[in-house]
């Protein structure tokens, strides 16, 4: 039976069922034209005439027409199955696509990226009235005049993305104040990081939900002062280059962070000596440095800071590539 | 097949449903063309049996589809193009069932025929 269905499945797919229909057609009219000629043979050898034979042999075989449609409709049945499945797969194939195009269309359109206008229309559209105010203390609670406040704010205005940085220094009284930097009416974070001279790098994270931040204080204990020193492959000092402190990681793993697109003002060069003082940090902690050599790329380096008062060298190595780690 | 016994009272009347069956055995010897198939069902019957032609060829085109005969173009005696049919694996077991139904038909009959006629 499969045989059967196999090989009516090649005839369908070899040709056009039209192109099959008429080769069927001529077949049965073959076929019996073949059978009605043999009959009147039999006829004519019985001793009749051709006309009585003729008129005999096709009044014994019926209405020729009717037998050969009743014999063109048996033998298509097949094929036309094949046909009816053939037609309901393309159905559904194009049903299928017309519904993967629409939800493509869709899904597009959903997730489609905001145009700059859009960005500008919901920063428009948002309260950017949030401020951030505080103070920097020491651990007995006198202000630290001097200390750079780092701020980034993180706001999806409209389902977009944008990172804005500021950058404060304390007055005498340890006070900042930056005005309209975060949305109110808006979900954001901020990362506020402070960073002064003999005082530890320290930094905080808030997220606000539509509200405006609280006043914050932050408290900086005593660090001592930690110096590198950045040697090139030969030993030999590299003076000039650029040194950023961009993190602190504490022993019990608290870390701390500087956004590097904030921090711009606390830039460090190394000496003629090829050294730089980065009084941040305490005994203990991994102190993390982005470098960058003159004329050349940031590059990311991790150091631990000594419990002796000594320098920390860093071997500048020949990288192959000078595409530095993403700073952040 | 066709009740002829007006014309030809000697001829039997056959019961619907057994033009398969009586094909298929005229095919279970050797591969036939339609008009050998009818001529080897009358002469095998000494002319008791008349094939409907206008039945035989639906019925052959039907069995073929069911995939019971199959067939191929093929010369004649005289040399004609001609449509051959022959047997099938599966034809062969229809075969046997249609002969097993048929005997059981005939024994039934038979035996209601043959039973005392009581009131």
């Amino acid at each position: 039976m499969w045989k059967t269905w196999v090989s009516s499945l090649w005839m369908y797919l070899r040709g056009a069922t039209a192109l099959r229909d008429e080769q069927i057609r001529i077949e049965i009219a073959d076929e019996l034209s073949f059978h009605l000629q043999e009959r009147i043979e039999e006829y004519l050898l019985a001793g009749m005439t051709l006309e009585a034979a003729r008129d005999k042999a096709l009044r014994r075989f019926g209405n020729v027409a009717r037998i050969a449609e009743d014999c063109r409709r048996t033998a298509l049945q097949q094929i036309t199955v094949w046909h009816r499945i053939h037609l309901a797969a393309t159905i559904i194939l194009a049903v299928t696509m017309i519904a993967m195009c629409y939800r493509m269309f869709v899904l597009f359109h959903e997730f489609e990226a905001p145009t700059m206008s859009r960005v500008v229309s919901a920063l428009m559209d948002n309260d950017w009235t949030g401020d951030v105010r505080g103070q920097i203390l020491d651990t007995a609670s006198r202000p630290i005049e001097g200390a750079h406040v780092l701020v980034v704010v993180k706001a999806w205005p409209d389902g977009s993305y944008m990172q804005r940085a500021y950058v404060a220094i304390t007055d005498e009284h340890g006070d900042f104040d930056i005005s309209d930097v975060h949305p109110t009416n808006d979900d954001c974070e901020l990362q506020i990081a402070v960073v002064a001279n003999n005082r530890e790098l320290r930094s905080t994270y808030y997220r606000l939900e539509h509200r405006q931040l609280d006043r914050i204080t932050m408290r900086l204990s005593p660090s001592p002062n930690l110096e590198l020193r950045l040697d090139d492959f030969t030993g030999q000092a590299i003076r000039n280059a650029e040194i950023l402190p961009c993190g602190r990681l504490e022993p019990n793993g608290e870390q701390h962070i500087v956004y590097f697109d904030s921090a711009g003002p606390i830039i460090r060069r190394t000496d003629t000596d090829g050294r730089v003082q980065l009084p941040y940090y305490h005994p203990g902690d991994i102190a993390k440095v982005l470098v960058r050599l003159p004329q050349g790329e940031w590059q990311s380096y991790e150091v631990a800071v000594p419990t002796e008062n000594e320098t920390v060298s860093i071997a500048i190595e020949k990288r192959r590539s000078n595409s530095p780690k993403d700073p952040i | 097949m066709k009740e002829t016994g007006r014309q030809q009272p000697d001829r039997a009347v056959l019961l619907q449903g057994t033009l398969d069956m009586l094909v298929l055995r005229a095919l279970s010897c050797s591969a036939r063309h339609g008009y050998d198939i009818a001529r080897w069902i009358e002469e095998s019957s000494a002319d008791a049996l008349e094939v409907e032609e206008g039945s035989l060829y639906p019925a052959l085109h039907r069995m073929e589809r069911k995939g019971w005969i199959s067939a191929e173009w093929g010369q004649s005696a005289a040399n004609r193009r001609a449509k051959f049919y022959k047997l099938t694996r599966a034809g062969r077991a229809q075969l046997t069932v249609e002969i097993r139904e048929w005997e059981l038909l005939v024994r039934a009959i038979s035996q209601v025929l043959h039973s005392p006629a009581t009131e």
